[in-house]
C-alpha cells in the first residue's frame, strides 16, 4: 500500500517535473524581451509565456523598430499567411530566431534549422530548433536526429503542417486547457468585467486578466487557461477562424482520441 | 506658352510620389474572363455556363476557374477557388483529380504542380484575397513582381481558402443581401410561382427557368439574381402545416461531412440514440451519409452510446412528398439521374409504388428495402 502511494507520488512529481523542464523552457532572465506594453512577456497569437518556449521562439522586426515575439513558427506563420501580418511583408525588416546554443536572437534566414528532431517541438508535430553555427546544428542533429535545413525549407514545412498542427493546438486546448479555464471563469471571474475588455491579441487579453484581477490572483497557467476559454470558446474566436475547415477538425478528433487513450493508460 | 513650364520639380516629384503610393496601397482589379477562342467547360450542356456551387458566370470568371472530377464521374466547375472552398466538403470524400485554369495562359492545369500568387494587390471577384494559379513559375514571379504578395502551393492555398470563407461572406454580406433584395423584386414581378422542392440543385432551378420560361424577359444576370434569392432564401423558409418535416436547427452539421444540414431540406436524415438518460439526435444531409454513420459511428468521432441496440428512430425525407418518414419501411432508389448536396444517393420513398415510377422516370438501376443496404454498397455510390 505505502509502496503504491510513494509510486504515484514519484509519477507525479516525475511528470510535474518533466513539465516544468520542457526542453523549450528558459529562466525568464535568459530570455530576451523586445516588446513592449504590459503584455509584453506573452506570445501575441497564442498568449503562451515566452520564457517557457524561448528555444522555440521567433520575432519579427518592423522597418518601424517594434518588436513582436512569437512562441514558435506556428504562430508566425499563423499570423503572416492568415491573420494580422497577412499581405504586410513590406511592413517587415527583419525575421528573428533563437539560437538554441547561446539563447540570444539571431538572423532566421542564416540560421541551421534542425527539423523534426525527436526533442518536442512548440505547437507542431515536428519540431524545429535552430542554430547560428552549422556545427552547433550538426552535433544536436548526431544526438537528437532529425534533418537540417534553412529558414525557407523550414517555413515550407510549417506550413504543410499547418492544418495538423492546428488540430494537435485545438485537441490539446479542448481536452484540457478549456476545461481548466472554464472552472475558473465559473468560480473565480467578473464576467461582466471580463466582457468589457477590448483586446486585439490573446497576448494582451491575458495581460489585461492579470492586471485588472478580474479572476483574482492566478498562476500562469491558471491564467493561460482561463483566457484560452474566454477567447476561443466564450468569445468563439477559435471557431471563427477555423469553424469551417474539417481537416483541422479531424485531425483534432484523432489526437484527442490519442490524448484520451494516454490518460487511460 | 508650354503647359509643362506651369508644374515646377516639386510638383511633378510629388504627383509621381502620388501614383506610386497608390499603386502600393490599393487593390488593382484584373479582369477574370475568358479570352482564348475555347474556354473548357465541363458540365452537361444545360448548366456548363455556371459555377457548381454559387451559380455565377463562368466564362466571366474563367481565369481562376476551378475544375475537378469526381469519383463517382460527375464533373464540378467552379468560378473561383472560394466556390470550390466551399463546397469541398461535400466533394472531398470523392475527389479524383482537380485543374485550375492558368491566370496568364488559361490553360487547363494540374493543381499540385502549379504556382499560386497569394496576398498580392491583385483584387478578383468573389474574394477580398486573390489566388492566382500559374502552371509556370516565371509567370508568377512576373506577376509577384508587379503585385508583390507570396508564391505557394495548392495545399497551402486551399487551406487558406477554406479560413477565407467565413471573412469573405462577411466582407459580401451587403452586395449579397442587396441581390437577394433584387432577386426578390425581378421574382414578384416578372416570375410565375415556382415550386421549390421540384429542383435538387440551383443550376438545375437556374436551367429549368429558362427551359420553362418561368420568368418573362430573362437574361443572365436576372436569372442569377432571382434564381440566387430563390434557392438561398426563399427555399429553406417553406414550411407546411400538412406534414411533419425532418426538424434540424440551423447549427447542426452532418458528422459524416462536417455542412450545415438545413441548408438541404429534402435530404434531410436523422438517427436517435437513447441511452439511460438522454435521447442523441444525429442529422446527416442526404441517406447516404447516414448510412455511412448507421453501420459504423466510431468513424466519425467517439460516440460510445451510438450502438444499434440504442438506436430510438431513424427518420428520412420522402423524396415527391417532402416529409418525414420512417427509414426503416421506406424504399429506396439508387442510380438515378438526381444528386443530392453528396453526388449520388439513396432516395427514399413511402411507397414501393413512387419508388418504382422515381426509378422509370429518372433511370435508376434498383429499389432496395432499408434491411437491404449493405455498407460495401454505401460506399459504391461514391465510385
Amino acid at each position: 500500500m505505502i509502496k503504491r502511494v510513494l509510486l504515484t507520488l514519484l509519477l507525479i512529481a516525475s511528470f510535474s517535473e518533466a513539465k516544468m523542464n520542457m526542453f523549450q523552457s528558459v529562466a525568464p532572465s535568459e530570455a530576451t524581451i523586445l516588446q513592449k506594453g504590459d503584455d509584453k512577456m506573452y506570445c501575441p497569437n497564442c498568449g503562451m509565456y515566452l520564457p517557457k518556449f524561448w528555444k522555440t521562439s521567433h520575432a519579427v522586426e518592423f522597418k518601424n523598430g517594434i518588436y513582436r515575439q512569437f512562441c514558435s513558427m506556428y504562430c508566425l506563420v499563423e499570423q503572416l499567411e492568415l491573420t494580422e501580418l497577412r499581405g504586410k511583408k513590406d511592413t517587415i525588416k527583419k525575421f528573428l530566431v533563437t539560437d538554441v546554443k547561446s539563447l540570444d536572437y539571431i538572423d532566421a534566414k542564416k540560421a541551421f534549422y534542425v527539423v523534426a528532431s525527436n526533442k518536442k517541438g512548440t505547437m507542431t508535430v515536428t519540431s524545429k530548433y535552430a542554430f547560428k553555427n552549422e556545427s552547433d546544428a550538426k552535433q544536436f542533429k548526431a544526438k537528437n536526429g532529425g534533418e537540417i535545413m534553412n529558414f525557407d525549407g523550414a517555413y515550407k514545412i510549417a506550413m504543410t503542417d499547418f492544418a495538423r498542427d492546428t488540430g494537435l493546438v485545438f485537441a490539446k486546448r479542448s481536452s484540457k486547457m478549456y476545461k481548466k479555464g472554464k472552472m475558473i471563469y465559473n468560480n473565480k471571474c467578473d464576467k461582466t468585467k471580463l466582457s468589457s475588455f477590448d483586446a486585439h491579441t490573446m497576448g494582451s487579453m491575458k495581460a489585461l486578466i492579470r492586471d485588472t484581477k478580474a479572476c483574482g490572483e492566478l498562476n500562469n497557467g491558471q491564467l493561460q487557461a482561463v483566457m484560452l476559454y474566454f477567447w476561443d470558446v466564450r468569445l468563439n474566436k477559435f471557431d471563427e477562424l477555423y469553424g469551417e475547415n474539417q481537416d483541422v477538425k479531424q485531425h483534432a478528433q484523432k489526437f484527442q482520441k490519442k490524448f484520451e487513450n494516454m490518460n487511460n493508460n | 506658352m508650354n503647359i509643362y513650364k506651369l508644374i515646377n520639380k516639386k510638383e511633378i516629384l510629388f504627383i509621381s510620389l502620388f501614383f506610386i503610393l497608390n499603386l502600393n496601397s490599393f487593390a488593382i482589379t484584373l479582369s477574370q474572363k475568358a479570352t482564348i477562342k475555347n474556354p473548357t467547360l465541363v458540365q452537361n450542356q444545360d448548366i456548363k455556363n455556371w459555377c457548381s456551387f454559387s451559380g455565377e458566370n463562368l466564362l466571366t470568371t474563367y481565369k481562376t476557374n476551378y475544375i475537378v472530377f469526381l469519383t463517382d464521374g460527375i464533373k464540378k466547375q467552379y468560378a473561383s477557388l472560394r466556390f470550390l472552398a466551399a463546397d469541398y466538403d461535400a466533394i472531398k470524400a470523392r475527389i479524383k483529380e482537380i485543374k485550375a485554369i492558368d491566370f496568364e495562359t488559361q490553360k487547363v492545369i494540374d493543381v499540385k504542380n502549379a504556382f499560386y500568387l497569394v496576398n498580392s494587390k491583385v483584387k478578383t471577384k468573389y474574394t477580398k484575397y486573390s489566388k492566382l494559379a500559374f502552371e509556370k513559375k516565371e509567370d508568377a514571379i512576373k506577376f509577384q513582381k508587379k503585385y508583390k504578395g507570396d508564391i505557394r502551393e495548392f495545399e497551402f492555398v486551399l487551406y487558406m481558402a477554406t479560413k477565407d470563407i467565413e471573412q469573405d461572406s462577411k466582407f459580401f454580406l451587403k452586395r449579397d443581401n442587396k441581390d437577394y433584395k433584387k432577386g426578390e423584386k425581378i421574382y414578384s414581378k416578372i416570375c410565375q410561382d415556382i415550386k421549390l422542392e421540384n429542383y435538387y440543385s440551383l443550376n438545375n432551378l437556374k436551367s429549368n427557368i429558362l427551359k420553362k420560361s418561368l420568368c418573362k424577359n430573362m437574361n443572365e444576370k436576372r436569372l442569377q439574381l432571382v434564381s440566387k434569392y430563390l434557392w438561398d432564401k426563399k427555399r429553406l423558409n417553406i414550411s407546411s402545416k400538412e406534414h411533419q418535416f425532418v426538424e434540424v436547427s440551423k447549427d447542426e452539421k452532418c458528422p459524416v461531412c462536417g455542412m450545415f444540414v438545413y441548408k438541404y431540406p429534402r435530404w434531410a436524415a436523422q438517427i436517435f440514440y437513447k441511452d439511460e438518460n438522454k435521447t442523441h439526435k444525429f442529422s446527416f444531409d442526404g441517406v447516404k451519409d447516414m448510412m455511412k454513420f448507421y453501420f459504423n459511428p466510431s468513424q466519425w468521432g467517439s460516440y460510445k452510446y451510438a450502438i444499434k441496440e440504442n438506436i430510438s428512430q431513424i427518420a428520412v425525407t420522402d423524396y415527391y412528398a417532402q416529409k418525414k418518414i420512417d427509414a426503416t419501411k421506406a424504399y429506396y432508389v439508387i442510380g438515378s439521374d438526381i444528386y443530392g448536396p453528396m453526388g449520388h444517393e439513396l432516395i427514399p420513398f413511402e411507397s414501393f409504388e413512387d419508388a418504382k415510377t422515381f426509378k422509370k422516370d429518372h433511370y435508376g438501376t434498383k429499389v432496395m428495402k432499408f434491411n437491404e443496404i449493405k455498407e460495401d454498397g454505401v460506399y459504391k455510390l461514391d465510385n
